[in-house]
């Protein structure tokens, strides 16, 4: 080695000396570098699915950061996918981290309801000030005594038509309207040999949920009863799916590959008759201007022994336990459900969003636009899927596991007969609800 | 002896990482699995009462054929292409660098993007699959909704995805193999079925143990490509551990039998990986 002023050092020396110093640095480099001060203002986080309807999201931010400039704090709404929103909320519960507020829907309240906030005195306030509450809004909203959520808004499933492909065979939308399910299966051959068919998804999606309900109470099925009783082997239920075999012999062949969007797709594509759908449809048309939109009415879903029922999906807002500004997401919940926002929300939302509030019913929207006239007010009765199953935890995982469609999708592909798919979602349902 | 300590060192920072992110959450899992417990919220000790749960739950048993299904079939074809695909990139000679390349941007892309572009190809509405086969007037395969071509679906997404791997890996190990070995070969009349049959394919054991067992572990927990492109559908007929595990206990919040599911696949691994580690062992004495 060259006599230097500096020492020659090894390898070996160099790396323990590198390893002492990133490991100083690590234990003693918070305690060294100084913290800032800590003047940050609260922040109230929201979590929300992101709209299928766009001007909705901005509309949003703006009215939780309007919130937040009158309360001097920070206010942001995080939108999410909404196929990724049970598993953030899972997440959330579990890391006890997260946002203050956040989207609820359908019996989500209920399972997560060791975690959430009672928001009773919240409830309260409201049903003075916009009330009464729809009876969905209590269904889902009000379990075990007390708040869990507080129900926002819902959308509801009508049958998405095209109006073209219904003229041809001579009928109109208010023939539609009043449209029998017998007299759907009457239909849907023709709509088929014009290459036009009707078409649900019988698969594992919200959609598949929301679909095979509406057929089940129609023909006065049930899955459990109000006490959690299993209900769903009857005949009832067996003409049900006896009923959407026939029909789904005029339908695509796929519909059991079906996700939530492809409906959507099937009508704007022009290929389709008629589907069950909120008006996501229509909306997306109007936006992007496609020439469709003129073409595509909102009709009741057909009637059947026991009526004619609508499907609906509420959406609730909850405030986490462990939210540091409770009283702040409290005083949020009521300032978004104030008549003059959840106005403006709806018109944001082209009338996609329904008030769960009677008093919040104010929006022109729905008397403006022709194809939202069968939309809102609905006259049949409305009901959320699951029903009249307990709003409790495990009608939220038979949801979660798309018993109910399942079943309809193994008879309806000949994979088992009715009788032993009925007895399959039987078993399942029976075990979820043993707990 | 300062040598020892050093490599105790320099090994704590990855003995950390694995004991934080894979040991801790290994035993948090097992623990979870006896319990009965739901998400943001405790459970109680049921011993193995969710593993019994799961094996009367003909849903788990239709996720566990499906795993067996899926493995065997995709790792069974990967194996076997694989090794024609090495055979083949082993004879280039001009441009091998750049096809080689090439063959490996399957592996490269990430998955949840080539996932999404399989679902588009095998969309319902608007499968291009199917419309060439319109084209010349086949009838159009339900690709998705009929649980065959569900499973031939998600099976050719993964061989897609895995065969550079295996292609690449194959081909390091067949380029390894002296050349002498083949030319003594040669010399003593062997064709080329028996070169590939006694002089290839024993000198490739070890490197063929090693990338099946790694194939099969990944394969048979394998996500994104379910959860992309089928979801577990048509009526779970294409759902593996991982997925159930998935809509069981986060998006079903029953944390404990969730993390049954996926436990169940653990002493399946652990004796593949043994005998194939014994394989690759006895193979390498052989060599």
């Amino acid at each position: 080695m060259k006599k230097t002023g500096s020492k020659n050092y090894t390898r070996r020396e160099f790396v323990k000396a590198a390893g002492a110093v990133t490991l100083s640095a690590a234990i003693g480099g918070p305690m060294v570098i100084p913290r800032r001060a800590s003047a940050q203002k609260k922040t109230v986080s929201v979590l929300h699915w992101s709209h299928f309807v766009p001007p909705f999201n901005p509309e949003l931010q703006r009215q939780v950061e309007e919130w937040g400039k009158l309360r001097g704090v920070e206010a942001r709404v995080d939108f999410i996918a909404i196929r990724d929103l049970p598993a953030k909320l899972a997440a959330e519960a579990e890391s006890r981290r997260g946002h203050d507020v956040v989207e609820v829907r359908f019996f989500s309240g209920p399972l997560y309801r060791a975690n959430l906030v009672p928001l009773g005195d919240v409830a309260r306030d409201l049903e003075k000030t916009a009330g009464p509450w729809l009876d969905i809004a209590k269904y889902v909203g009000f379990v075990g005594g007390d708040w869990v959520s507080i129900p926002w808004y819902y959308y509801n499933i009508p049958a998405n038509i095209n109006t073209d492909h219904w003229s041809k065979i001579g009928m109109s939308s208010e023939d539609v309207a009043k449209l029998t399910w017998d007299g759907l299966l009457e239909a849907a051959p023709k709509l088929q040999a014009n290459k036009t068919p009707v078409g649900m998804a019988i698969s594992e999606c919200s959609d598949g949920n929301d679909n095979t309900f509406t057929v089940l109470w129609s023909f006065g099925a049930s899955m459990a009863d109000a006490q959690g009783n299993v209900t769903i082997n009857s005949p009832q239920t067996a003409a049900a799916v006896e009923y959407v075999k026939k029909l789904a012999k005029f339908m695509p062949e796929d519909i059991m590959a079906w996700d939530d969007s492809s409906n959507n797709r099937f009508m704007l594509s022009g290929a389709g008759s008629w589907s069950p759908n909120g008006p996501s449809v229509w909306a997306v048309a109007k936006k992007d201007n496609m020439p469709i939109q003129a073409k595509i009415d909102h009709v009741p879903m057909p009637a059947g022994p026991a009526g004619r029922f609508r499907n609906a999906l509420p959406i609730c807002l909850g405030v986490w336990k462990f939210s540091p500004n409770i009283n702040l997401a409290k005083d949020l919940i009521r300032y978004l459900l104030k008549k003059e926002n959840f106005e403006k929300q709806a018109e944001a939302s082209w009338g996609y969003n329904l008030p769960l509030l009677v008093g919040n019913r104010t929006a022109k929207v729905w008397t403006r636009e022709k194809a939202l006239r069968y939309y809102e007010p609905p006259k049949e009765p409305v009901y959320v899927s699951g029903y009249p199953a307990p709003p409790s935890p495990a009608t939220q995982i038979a949801l979660n596991l798309y018993i109910i469609p399942t079943m309809f999708a193994k008879a309806v592909s000949g994979e088992t007969s009715t009788a032993k798919a009925i007895e399959w979602a039987e078993k399942q349902l029976k075990r979820i609800y043993a707990g | 002896m300062r040598e020892a300590r050093l490599a105790y060192i320099l090994i704590a920072p990855a003995v950390l990482f694995l004991t934080i992110f894979v040991a801790y959450p290994f035993f948090m899992a097992l623990w979870m699995s006896l319990t009965s417990k739901r998400l943001g919220m405790p459970g109680t000790f049921v011993g193995l009462g969710n593993y019994l749960r799961l094996l009367d739950d003909d849903i788990f048993r239709q996720t566990a054929w499906n795993a067996v299904l899926y493995t065997g079939v995709a790792v069974g074809i990967k194996t076997v292409t694989g090794l024609a695909l090495a055979m083949g990139l082993a004879k280039l000679s001009r441009g091998a660098q750049l096809i080689r390349a090439i063959v490996l941007l399957p592996w490269v892309i990430p998955i949840s993007l080539s996932a999404l572009a399989w679902w588009w190809m095998y969309d319902p509405l608007y499968s291009v699959f199917n419309w060439g086969l319109g084209l010349i007037g086949i009838h159009k395969i339900p690709w998705l909704s009929n649980p065959f071509w569900a499973r031939v679906a998600i099976i050719t997404t993964n061989i897609w995805r895995g065969l550079p791997f295996y292609g690449l890996c194959i081909l390091a190990g067949l380029l390894a193999i002296p050349r002498e070995l083949y030319e003594a070969a040669e010399t003593d009349g062997a064709g080329r079925l028996a070169t590939f049959w006694y002089v290839t394919l024993p000198l490739l054991r070890p490197v063929l143990g090693t990338v099946i067992l790694y194939s099969v572990v990944m394969t048979i927990s394998d996500f994104e490509t379910i959860y992309l492109i089928t979801r577990g559908g048509p009526r779970n007929t294409t759902h593996l551990f991982s997925t159930l595990a998935y809509q069981v206990g986060l998006v079903g919040t029953e944390i404990g039998l969730g993390a049954a599911i996926v436990l169940f696949i653990f002493p399946v691994l652990a004796v593949a990986a043994f005998l194939l580690i014994r394989l690759v062992r006895q193979s390498e004495q052989i060599a």
